[in-house]
Parts: C-alpha cells; structure tokens; sequence
C-alpha cells in the first residue's frame, strides 16, 4: 500500500491545522468548553473540542464533514467506528504491555495478542463499510483503502500464521498437583470437576442467579519464578506449539500501521460529537444540517442553548427553543427582555451554531442557514474578575479595541451586557459608537442588553422573547423577531399547581 | 429454596421496598405499632416497618392483576390471613423458625465477617459456614414436620413440602461428605495458557492426592511430568506457591462460597418473613393487654367504603393505655365521606382509625373491631395538618399547595386518601374553592376520600352537590361539653349564620336556628385529639 491513509476530517491535500494549546477565551464564553466531559474526557475531549473550534476553510470542507455525520448518524456505522478504535486501543494495550515483560514466551504471546487484535479490527472495519455502503467521499475512500490492505498477501499470510499459533497454545491443557512445597506438571487427563459436582449437589437449594462473589486472585502483574519455572516445564512437555510462536513472532513482529490510530480518532470525533450534540436535542428530533449562505443571510429555526438544553432534557423537561432571521443586509441583534429571561443563553445558542455550521457538524435544530465565518469575538462582562469599576470599564475598552483590529466580514460578535459597569447614558453612546465600528468592518453582532434604545436603531433588528400564549403577562424563554416591550414576568399561583378538578383527574388517570 | 410465606409469588426482599412515606408513619403513628410487633426486637423492628405499610405488594404481584391473568391483591390478602392466622393459633413454629433462622445469619457474620478474599482463606471459611447452615437448615425441616398438623394455610405447607423434599437425609449425607473432601492439603487441577501465556482456567479435580505413580516419574523418552521443588527457606517461592494455590482453587471457593450465599439469603429471607409474623402474634397479645382485641377482616372487591362495628384506633389505644371509646362505621357504597363537627369531637380519630384499618386489611392483618368489612385499597394517602398557621401567609400556602400537588402525583384509581383539615389555615372561601374542586377532582379519578374539615362551606357544597355517592358524619361534644369520641351520621351544619342574623334582625321572625355560632376561623386544625 503505497497511497497515504485518508483522513476522515481533512480532504486530501488540506493543510491540516496545529492544536491550540488553551481552549479560547470566546469559546468558554459560549460555554463550549463544558462540551469536554460529554466529547470525552481529559485531553482526548480537549483534543476533539480543539477541533471542533477550528473553522474550515470553504463551504466544500464544510460538506466532506458534513457527509460522515450523515454516515455516522446510522446507529450500525457509529458502532463500527467505535468497535474499531475500542480494538486499536486493547491492541496498543497489549503492546504496551508485552514491552514490560521478561519472559521471552510471555513477550511473544501478548506480540501476537496484538497482531491478531489490529488485523481482526481492519478485517471486521472493512466488512462493516462494505456491508453499510456508506455515502460519504471521505468513508468511501477510507474503505477502498482497508480493502487494498487486506487483500494484499502479506496480510493473509500474517493473518494464517498468527491464528496457527494462537490455536496451538489454545489447545495445551496440563495438570498441576500442588502439594506443600512440591509441584508436578503434567499433562491434563480426564478427572472430575470438584466444584462443578458441589454445584450439583447444592442445585436444589439455589434459586435465580447466584450472586457474583469477589474472590480476589492477588495476581501479581509480572510472573513470578515459580510461574516462569511451571511455564518452562510446560513449554518442554508440548514444545512443537512454543517453537511455532516463536517463529510467527520472529517473522511478523513489526507489522503495525500507524496510520491505523489515526483513523480510528478521527472516526470517533465523529461519534463523539455526534453524541455530545444529541444530548442538546429532544428524543426522536433530528439534527439539522446548516446550509452555508453566501450573501450573509441567516435562518436559524428551533436552537436553544446546548448545555442548557441538555440539562432540561436530563430532567425530562421542555426545552423552549427560538428562531432568527436576518436578511443578507443585516447584521445587527439587539436581544432584549427581563433578566433571567433567557437572553445570554440565546445569545450563546446563536454563537454555537455558528461555531458548529463552521466546523462542519450538524446542529439540534430545526433548521439552519448561516454565513460560513472565520471567527467568533465575545464581549463578556467579566464582573467577577475585577471590582474597580474604572478598572473595568477601561479593560473591557481595551479588548474590544483588541477585538475591532480583528474584526472583518467574517467575524461573529457575541455582546453580553456591554459597558455595564457605567451609567446607562455613558453605555448607551459606548454602545453606539462600538455598533458604528463593527458595522465599518462588516461584522455580524448579537447583543444581549438593557438599553433598549438600541433596539429601535435603524441598523438593528429587535429580538424579544415571546409572551406565554394563555398568560400574556408572562414571558416564555423562546425568542423571535419583535419590539422590545420591558414587560415584568407575573404568574397566577393556584392553577400552577395542577389542583384543578379535570386536572386533578387527569393526573390520576394519567 | 423459596420461602413464599408472605407473598404468592415472590420471597420478601427487605432492600427492595422503598422507604414507607413518612407522613403516613408520623400522621396515623404507626411507630406506636411497629413498637408493639417488634417488642424490643430490632430486627423485627426492621422488618415490620417495611412490610406493613407495604401490604401485599411484593412487586410481583401488580394491583389490577385482574386484568393481567396473575393473582388479585384480594387473593393474596387472603393467602396472607391464612398465614397469619395459622401463627396466631400456633406461634411457636413461626418463634422456632425466627430463632433459627436469626442464629444461622448472626453465626455466619461471625465466621466470614472481615473482608477475607483470599481465594484458599475464603474457600476454608465458606466450608465451615456451609456446613452451619445446613445444620439449620435441617433443624428447620424438623420443626416444620413436627408442626405440620398444626398448620393449615397453603403457604405454610408448601414450605414443610420443600425443606422435607429438598433436605433430605441423602442430600446432606452427600453433601458434608464432598465439603470434607475439599479440607485435603494436597490440590490437584487442570489448567491452559491464557493471556501472556500465564496459567489460566484453573478446575479443581476429584484428583487422587496421593503420591505421583512411579509410572509418571519414570517414563520413557519424552517425560510424562515433571517437578518443581519449592525451597521451604525461600520466603519469595512460599509466597508464590501460596499464590498459585490461591489461583488453582478460586473457582472452587467461588462456588461453595456462592452455594453458602445462597442458603444465607434463604436463611434471612425466612428470618424476615417470620420476623413479620411473630410481629403480628406480639401485636395481639400487646393489645390484649389493653382491652383491645382484634379480627380478621372481611375482604370484598368491588366495595366502596367500610362497615366496621367497634372500630378503634390501635395506636391511640397503646399510647394512652386502653379506655379508647369505640366507633360503629358504615359508609359503604360511598366513595367519599365527609366528616364534619366539633373540635375534639373525635373527627381525627376516627379518621386514623380508617386509615389504620385499611393499612392492615391491606397488609392481610387483624385489625382492632368488633368487625370489619371492606375492599383492598392500592394505597393510602393522608394529608394532616402540617405547622401551616390560621393566619398563613402566602408563602404558606404555597407551601401546601405544593404538598396537595405532590400527594395528588401518587393517586390512583383505588387509592384511599385522608384528607384532615386540607387548608386550614387559609381563608375559607378560597380554601372551600380549592379543596372542593380538589376533592371532586379526586373522587373523580376514582379514588376513596375521607375528608375531615371545619370549613362549612366546604362541607356545605359537597352536600349541596355531592360527587358521588357520599356519607356525612358528624362529631359532636356530648351533653355538658364531654368528649364520647363517637362520630354519628349527619349532615354537615348548615352555615346559615348571616342569613339567620338578617332573618333574625332584619326579618325579626325568631331565634336564629341551630347554627348558634359563626364558623370561628381559629378552630379546627391539628387538635390533638388524644387526652
């Protein structure tokens, strides 16, 4: 096989981008960062969130992803790509360990554990893509590629000589009879199975399943002398099945492709995120597939915030979701309503899916239409930081300053509260002039605030949330286009309890 | 080996009830009886405290069984009776049973106790339990056949059937004759290569442990086998000698140690079903005490209400000693009754009574009457008085708001639910408002409803426009403000204090009727109605 492996996250011929070492200060801002423990947990989340931030090039990059989550969405080939990754990973395992070990017979097994593991995962990967016909350019080249590999003669060649000798040593049975301090190795001969005639004896006592009983075996990791010394014993009772493993190993100890690890963490980045991603959707919904606009249009039907819809949907609550549109000329949200209304969480939910769209995931939505964009900015208050409130008004300038340098008609801005830290006239004017400012360098801006005023600029478009539909004096956590009202929440008190008579009945009957 | 005394069709698992709802316990204070079952014992204590509130829903046995083919609740209610009246005429076999099987359990926890899991220390520790047990065990089939002419209900009996069947003198010769043989030093076992070649899939053999045959030392060209010897100086070749021993019997030890769980577990099973009905003998004989005696309660299906003669209150009766006035009850073919009258009047006593009774037909007890007769119910519910005061505010009704939400999430059809005094604390036209509509809402879902209040309009409109089918009883003061504690059927007082007031005033036609008093908003609620 002389063709390089294909990778399931880049074309070929891309340029594939370095890690970044933290995770962005936009990112946890948007709370992505909370997406680790679910994508997997220390460095490996960290590794596939990494990726996950890191925007694609062109709408084409964006597709070639976007078919594998289409693939991996069928539950059959997600289990492939995680079967297979679980088999490289007890393949390295056992590779690892059989460099710890003295005994050259010992050695050489787990040597062969782990070619027997790697080839009887490549075997059984390129069945399951044969048999699962995936659709994607990226799977598709991937399976021709393992095809190529198991068909070559080495590989079968390999693959007879290791199961030979694995079934040699299978077939060995002998016999220790363990007195004080004296143990005579021979070969098994057909005795009765003490345990299993107590078992029968006590058959009639026992009902369901018996209850597992610990029994440590205190079995050290390395074999000690008198292992070895039965081992030796062994070896020279039925010497033909030893001679033979030491001739496979000799032959085909150096036969692990590395490129193999690679495919198999690319196909769980897939699964991971797909499983990180599904958690923020209700059961049975289907993710959306953002479609990239290439005149600034934005669509976004049915989002919530993904952290904390997976926590209502952990809880087995509703989770109220909001659209957005914004026609290819406009460019600025203003999102007002009561505070713990939802706002920063939609505000969030808009910056997500963008960071999703880019990277090429699909989105718990119920549909997408974005701009592709190469980078997300935030303007987070960071009250808990600093309490000069000089201080912190003249931090906050200097990073949007930072922030408006970088700036282009590919940029996202996140605004949460900005210039809270001064009087409502001053953030007002602070505001505008930002506004002004971003709108000269083409950015996109979501701003959650207060200042109302800001909404009625002609620049913006207003963005409130809904009022509920059987109490208009509360508000529900959905939001849509609309004018800002400043409407304070209100409930009524008796009939959120359910204590109705019909309601009570229902209850019951329910 | 199943035991089956308490449930047709599943043993008792102590772990697997939930914890009973504690205001049930605290509002009918059942403690007072769980204290007179367990007397003084704490495992009894344990046991009585689960199982009673449970009734005799073993999990296996769902409540509208009916309609699934498998047993009605009433059919094992009455397989319950039969075992519980069988230990009230003959208590002995169920006291023999609960010691054995209480010694048996406490005997293993000495021997096994710490957490020993070497494999060869586990193996000589399950053999020594294994073979107490099947002393038990066997002692415990003694009893059984010694009593068995003593016995009539099926469970009973089915039990005596299996340990005569199952621990037969052949059996257990059998078995302590192969426990003896697993004391040999010497071990003989099979094994293969497993992982990294290491010996593994050890099985212990019937292996002869005398000496090697000369034929096997001295074979001819390739050995037949071959020795090592184990220098007995050498600290590390002893370790690893123990080791391999400790490997070669795992699977052994495994299994005698799981045999020996398995005869634990029908040991504490049995443990705690006797527990139960030992409880019950220690319950009759306590109430004997105070002059209360009880009966086995006649069960129907499909009744509505309850007709009892001489219902009291066990658990009043065993705190204040007995001199508890006994209430004839009939409200049958009514799913929902409405208790109204006079503070202390008894409405709260008569009120846990019912509750009472219920929980023990449910649990196939006697109960404490003259005679009882009355349908299964699937549950029961209470909602007492909780600190809520007379002049709550909000924050208090919403506190018991919340609770009535929480106890209507439990309801279902068939569910008795005691309502005293829901409400109390709040205004009476909202409170009338809230609790009749809830209360509607209730018999309506099909639940049985017993509701204790002062408020009148509450009262007042259920009589108006009953539900259902709906009895009104009355507690009143006797003559010269005595407390009989009776509660007579009648309907509610009708609250015409105004329209008296402006007949009498304004109309000027006479006295004002029997309702000489205003509802007063500070009576009601949580008075204690025990002396």
């Amino acid at each position: 096989v002389t063709e390089p492996a294909p990778r399931l996250l880049y074309r070929p011929g891309d340029a594939v981008p370095a890690r970044a070492a933290a995770v962005p200060s936009w990112a946890a801002d948007l709370r992505l960062d909370e997406l680790v423990p679910a994508l997997g947990h220390g460095d490996v989340g960290r590794g596939r969130l990494a990726v996950l931030l890191t925007p694609l090039p062109d709408e084409d990059a964006v597709a070639y992803r976007q078919e594998v989550f289409a693939d991996v969405e069928r539950p059959a080939l997600a289990e492939a790509l995680q079967r297979f990754a679980e088999s490289l990973a007890a393949m390295r395992a056992d590779l690892d360990r059989s460099r710890r070990m003295r005994h050259l017979a010992e050695r050489d097994r787990w040597v062969l554990h782990a070619l027997e593991a790697q080839d009887a995962a490549v075997e059984d990967l390129a069945a399951d893509l044969r048999r699962l016909a995936p659709a994607s350019r990226a799977l598709h080249r991937v399976g021709a590629y393992l095809d190529a590999m198991i068909g070559a003669p080495a590989f079968t060649e390999r693959r007879a000589a290791v199961a030979d000798a694995l079934a040699a040593l299978g077939s060995i049975a002998f016999r220790l009879r363990i007195g004080e301090h004296r143990v005579v190795v021979s070969a098994a001969r057909d005795e009765p199975d003490l345990a299993a005639s107590i078992r029968a004896t006590f058959a009639r006592l026992r009902d369901g399943e018996p209850e597992p009983l610990p029994v440590d075996r205190f079995e050290s990791i390395d074999m000690s002398p008198l292992e070895a010394d039965v081992l030796e014993r062994v070896a020279r009772l039925f010497p033909e099945p030893f001679e033979r493993l030491a001739r496979t190993v000799t032959a085909h100890g150096e036969a692990f492709d590395p490129a193999l690890a690679q495919l198999a963490d690319d196909g769980m980045w897939y699964v991971a995120v797909l499983e990180a991603l599904r958690a923020s959707a209700a059961a049975g919904a289907r993710l959306a597939y953002p479609v990239i606009a290439s005149d600034g249009r934005l669509d976004i039907r049915g989002i919530a915030d993904l952290l904390v819809a997976r926590r209502l949907l952990v809880d087995g609550r509703h989770v109220d979701t909001s659209d957005l549109r914004l026609a290819p000329g406009e460019r600025v949200a203003i999102i007002t309503g009561p505070s713990q209304g939802g706002r920063t969480s939609f505000a969030r939910a808009v910056g997500q899916v963008h960071v999703l769209a880019a990277a090429g995931c699909p989105v718990p939505a119920v549909s997408v239409t974005v701009p592709l964009i190469d980078q997300v900015q935030t303007v987070f208050d960071q009250t808990e930081r600093l309490d000069d409130p000089g201080g912190r008004l003249r931090t906050e300038l200097r990073r949007i300053r930072a922030m408006l340098d970088a700036a282009d008609a590919r940029t996202l801005v996140i605004a949460n509260e900005p210039f809270a830290s001064t009087t409502a006239s001053d953030a007002l004017a602070l505001a505008r002039r930002l506004l002004a400012r971003l709108a000269e360098r083409g950015a996109r801006v979501v701003a959650v605030t207060f200042l109302e005023e800001l909404a009625d600029d002609a620049a913006a478009v207003s963005v409130a949330s809904v009022p509920a539909a059987d109490d208009p004096r509360s508000r529900t956590y959905r939001f849509e286009r609309r004018p800002a009202d400043g409407l304070a929440h209100a409930h009524l008190l008796a009939g959120q309890y359910g204590l109705g008579a019909a309601a009570v009945e229902a209850r019951i009957r329910s | 080996v199943i035991t089956r005394l308490l449930f047709p069709d599943a043993d008792l698992d102590l772990d697997a009830i939930p914890a009973p709802d504690a205001d049930l316990v605290v509002d009918l204070e059942l403690e007072r009886l769980f204290a007179a079952m367990a007397a003084g014992d704490d495992a009894i204590l344990a046991v009585v405290r689960r199982v009673v509130p449970l009734g005799v829903r073993a999990g296996a046995v769902p409540w509208d069984a009916a309609r699934t083919g498998e047993p009605r609740s009433v059919d094992a209610i009455l397989a319950r009776q039969a075992v519980v009246a069988d230990t009230l005429a003959h208590a002995r076999t169920a006291r023999e049973l609960y010691r054995l099987a209480t010694d048996a359990v406490d005997a293993e926890r000495r021997v096994w106790g710490s957490a020993l899991r070497n494999a060869e220390l586990v193996l000589h520790r399950s053999v020594d339990v294994l073979r107490g047990l099947l002393d038990a065990v066997e002692a415990m089939r003694d009893v059984l056949a010694r009593d068995r002419a003593a016995l009539h209900a099926p469970a009973w009996l089915a039990l005596a059937d299996r340990l005569a069947a199952d621990v037969d003198d052949a059996f257990l010769r059998t078995a302590r004759e192969q426990l003896d043989r697993l004391g040999d030093r010497t071990l003989v076992v099979t094994a293969g290569l497993g992982a990294g070649n290491r010996a593994d899939g050890f099985v212990l053999r019937e292996g002869r442990a005398g000496r090697d045959s000369l034929r096997d030392r001295v074979g001819l060209g390739r050995p037949r086998s071959l020795a090592i010897e184990v220098t007995l100086h050498d600290q590390n070749a002893m370790n690893a000698l123990a080791e391999l021993r400790a490997q070669a019997v795992a699977p052994a030890a495994a299994a005698v140690a799981e045999t020996a769980c398995h005869l634990l577990a029908f040991c504490r099973r049995l443990r705690d079903e006797t527990a139960f009905l030992v409880g019950c003998a220690n319950l009759v004989a306590a109430l004997e005490t105070v002059g209360v005696s009880l009966v086995m309660p006649e069960v129907l299906e499909p009744m509505a209400g309850v007709l009892a003669t001489a219902l009291v209150d066990p658990c009043l009766a065993l705190a204040i000693g007995g001199g508890v006035a006994p209430n004839d009850v009939d409200t049958s073919g009514c799913p929902l009754t409405v208790v109204t009258g006079a503070n202390g009047g008894g409405k709260s006593t008569v009120l846990r009574a019912v509750g009472v009774a219920q929980l023990l037909l449910n649990a196939g007890m006697p109960v404490a009457a003259a005679g009882l007769r009355a349908a299964p119910a699937r549950e029961v519910l209470v909602h007492f008085p909780r600190g809520e005061a007379i002049d709550a505010d909000e924050g208090r009704l919403d506190t018991e708001l919340r609770r009535l939400s929480a106890l209507v999430d439990r309801v279902r059809p068939d569910s008795l639910v005691l309502l005293n005094e829901p409400l109390a604390a709040v205004n009476e036209r909202d409170a009338s408002a809230i609790a009749g509509d809830l209360t509607r809402g209730l018999v309506a879902g099909g639940a049985h409803v017993w509701l204790v209040t002062h408020h009148h309009e509450l009262a007042a409109g259920l009589h108006a426009k009953p539900p259902s089918e709906t009895r009104f009883l009355r507690a009143a003061r006797g003559e010269g403000g005595t407390r009989p504690f009776r509660v007579e059927p009648a309907p509610p007082l009708i609250t015409s204090f105004g329209e008296d007031l402006w007949a009498a005033e304004v109309e000027g036609s006479g006295a004002a009727t029997q309702a000489a008093k205003p509802p007063a908003a500070g009576s009601g609620a949580s008075a204690s109605t025990i002396a």
